[in-house]
């Protein structure tokens, strides 16, 4: 089996972003780059169906700038066979649905059995590539997926439902956008830096691709981090009896957690 | 990347993969099994299976290749992200004398089941009751019959003993008295441990650190011929050679520890305010630090000319005890300054300071004392005469 899955590159979660002057993007000075989580989970997804069934290949690509290159060779390192980036002007700014319809282009191209997708990125959590990548193919889309092997004549595919998970089938190539599972996803291991090193990343121009890259988009009108908590109020001096009346009060009528 | 080398790169993937890892065993799981005394064998079981704890094994015994220099760096980086690399290191280093001295038949056959952590090798029977440093001395005896060797006797400090499942013993296959060069006489066997049974008996020993060490108790244990790595009678040899490349690594540990202590007690003076300002500001909490932070970068040098020198296959005993010397004393001295300038917090568990205070402590005393570095530097260096 030829899988392929889709990677966005995004602020490491235990960074703080800054937003910048414009108030339309965060500062990039500073930021550790990482893989998004989500998008780690259905790397791990697809390693895992190759630990099982040793013919399968497991491609990865981006859509970013030069510096998402270090996304691919975290995703080699992790196992994957090949990596692809494409890449260009104006690629920061690209919309969700230009991206996908770039995407689709690439995997004309890979021909993959499945193309496997985190269920949204976290930087702006719109959770919208995936499925518009699928609807660019005309191949259907599974969401929340947290399985899947290969039977006869297609896939099946465990889709996390409220208290347990149904199981899907798909009869072709389909497109899953991955839900958290109970597997962490693996660190990259030594051997894998080592032979990650070694491979060639082939690149991409976006702008070659022949995709549309017009149509409708968003854009983002403003940003604002969120707003400073309070300092916290301390209750030292005075008779216990009355500090605890007190705080009972406040935490009543104020705070309203009573 | 501008300015590194190719070199510095590497080191930079290392601390960052390393890195990633250590991130998902914070100060809170270092904390619970200190407190627990336990095995943190979950943190060890990541490291085995990203393959860090095989990297000086070489590739065609599926490990990863890599010199001293680079293992050093793994080690560092679990120390400085707080966590305690003492637990595992021996997996990757005390394969070295069978790596250098045993048979191809022996390597092929253990060293591939090593670098996947099918078999834990990270136990090493040295030191005894009544021959600390003074390993010539050493009375575990090992006597040949026929096709095998039958051993008894005492072994003491024997680390992660319950936790491997081969280790490496040394034991006299020769009388004391019978020698006439006493560095001889001594041997090397590797110990299938779920194969000795209960010819070695373990006695745990409970120390001011989580550091599973033991005593070991050894009655009429039998060791296949096969077994014994590479010549008899030329055992303290193998075991000189495998102790340069234990120092750098451990030099490394203390380099990272250090680091830790200074990180964490600058973030605290800055963020600390009496009488109205950040305690860093007063020269009395600055300047110790400064000082600490010199130490440890001097340390670092030695550590590295150390490193360069072993995996360039040069001799280098002075570097390498040197290194484990001063590494080992900068570590201390920052940990102390760390203790002062965090007051009584430090004493609190819940900032991880006396914790990795009492850790870092092991170093100026084990795997050598330090007074026996100086020893050796004074009569193999200096030329000044032996001073026992």
């Amino acid at each position: 089996m030829k899988l392929l899955v889709c990677v966005k590159q995004v602020p490491d979660s235990t960074v703080r972003v800054k937003v910048a002057g414009d108030q339309k993007a965060i500062v990039p000075e500073g930021v550790t780059w990482a893989i998004s989580p989500y998008d780690e989970y259905a790397i791990e997804l697809a390693l895992e169906h190759k630990d099982a069934n040793p013919g399968t290949t497991v491609g990865v690509i981006t859509v970013g700038p030069p510096r998402a290159r270090d996304a691919l060779r975290q995703a080699l390192a992790m196992g994957c066979d090949d990596a692809t980036l494409v890449t260009g002007a104006d690629v920061e700014t690209l919309g969700g649905l230009a991206t996908a319809r770039a995407l689709a282009k690439v995997v004309d191209e890979v021909t993959p059995d499945l193309v496997l997708c985190g269920k949204q990125a976290s930087d702006d959590d719109q959770g919208f590539v995936g499925q518009a990548l699928a609807e660019t193919l005309g191949w259907p889309h599974v969401a929340i997926v947290t399985k899947f092997v290969a039977s006869d004549g297609g896939t099946e595919i465990w889709k996390e439902v409220e208290g347990g998970h149904e199981v899907w089938k798909a009869s072709g190539p389909a497109v899953l956008t991955v839900q958290k599972s109970q597997k962490d996803p693996r660190y990259p291991s030594l051997p894998g830096i080592m032979k990650a090193k070694k491979k060639e990343i082939p690149e991409k121009d976006l702008a070659s691709l022949g995709a549309d890259l017009g149509g409708p988009s968003v854009e983002i009108r403003a940003m604002e981090p969120p707003p400073a908590r309070k300092a916290g109020r301390v209750m030292k001096d005075g008779d216990p009896k009355a500090l605890a009346a007190e705080l009972a009060k406040l935490l009543r009528d104020e705070a309203r957690v009573l | 990347m501008t300015g590194m080398t190719a070199h510095d790169v590497e080191h930079a993937d290392i601390r960052s993969a390393v890195g990633e890892i250590c991130r998902g065993f914070g100060d809170p799981y270092w904390r619970a099994v200190d407190q627990a005394k336990r095995y943190p064998v979950e943190f060890v079981d990541a490291l085995t299976k990203a393959g860090w704890l095989a990297a000086l094994i070489p590739e065609e015994y599926g490990g990863s290749g890599l010199g001293v220099g680079e293992a050093s760096v793994v080690l560092e980086e679990i120390q400085r992200q707080g966590g305690n690399a003492a637990a595992c290191h021996a997996q990757m280093y005390v394969m070295g004398t069978l790596l250098r001295h045993g048979s191809e038949e022996q390597k092929r056959m253990y060293l591939p089941r090593i670098a996947s952590g099918e078999l834990r090798l990270q136990a090493f029977g040295v030191t005894e009751p009544t021959a600390g440093s003074e390993t010539t001395r050493i009375q575990t005896m090992a006597v040949r019959h026929g096709d095998r060797y039958i051993v008894n006797g005492q072994k003491i400090w024997t680390s992660r003993f319950l936790q491997s499942d081969l280790m490496l013993l040394l034991a006299r296959t020769t009388p004391y008295d019978e020698l006439d060069d006493k560095t001889k006489g001594l041997s090397v066997f590797l110990v299938d441990i779920k194969v000795a049974g209960d010819a070695i008996e373990a006695r745990p020993i409970d120390t001011m650190i989580n550091h599973n060490t033991n005593e070991l108790f050894i009655r009429d244990l039998a060791i296949p011929a096969q077994n014994l790595i590479g010549q008899e009678g030329m055992g303290f040899r193998y075991i000189l050679d495998g102790w340069n490349a234990e120092r750098i690594l451990i030099g490394a540990e203390c380099i990272g520890d250090a680091r830790w202590f200074i990180e964490r007690a600058v973030a605290y003076a800055k963020r600390r305010i009496v009488f109205g300002r950040a305690i860093g500001q007063n020269q009395g909490v600055a300047l110790p630090l400064a000082r600490a932070h010199a130490n440890t970068e001097a340390a670092d040098l030695m550590r590295w000319k150390a490193a360069r020198l072993f995996d360039a296959g040069t001799s280098c005993g002075p570097e390498a005890n040197m290194a484990k010397l001063l590494a080992s004393e900068a570590s201390w001295e920052a940990a102390n300054v760390c203790l002062d300038t965090h007051g009584g917090f430090g004493f609190a568990t819940e900032y991880d300071v006396e914790r990795k205070f009492r850790e870092t402590r092991l170093y100026t005393v084990a795997p050598i004392n330090n007074n026996l570095v100086l020893a050796y530097v004074a009569q193999h260096v200096l030329g000044l005469p032996k001073s026992y």
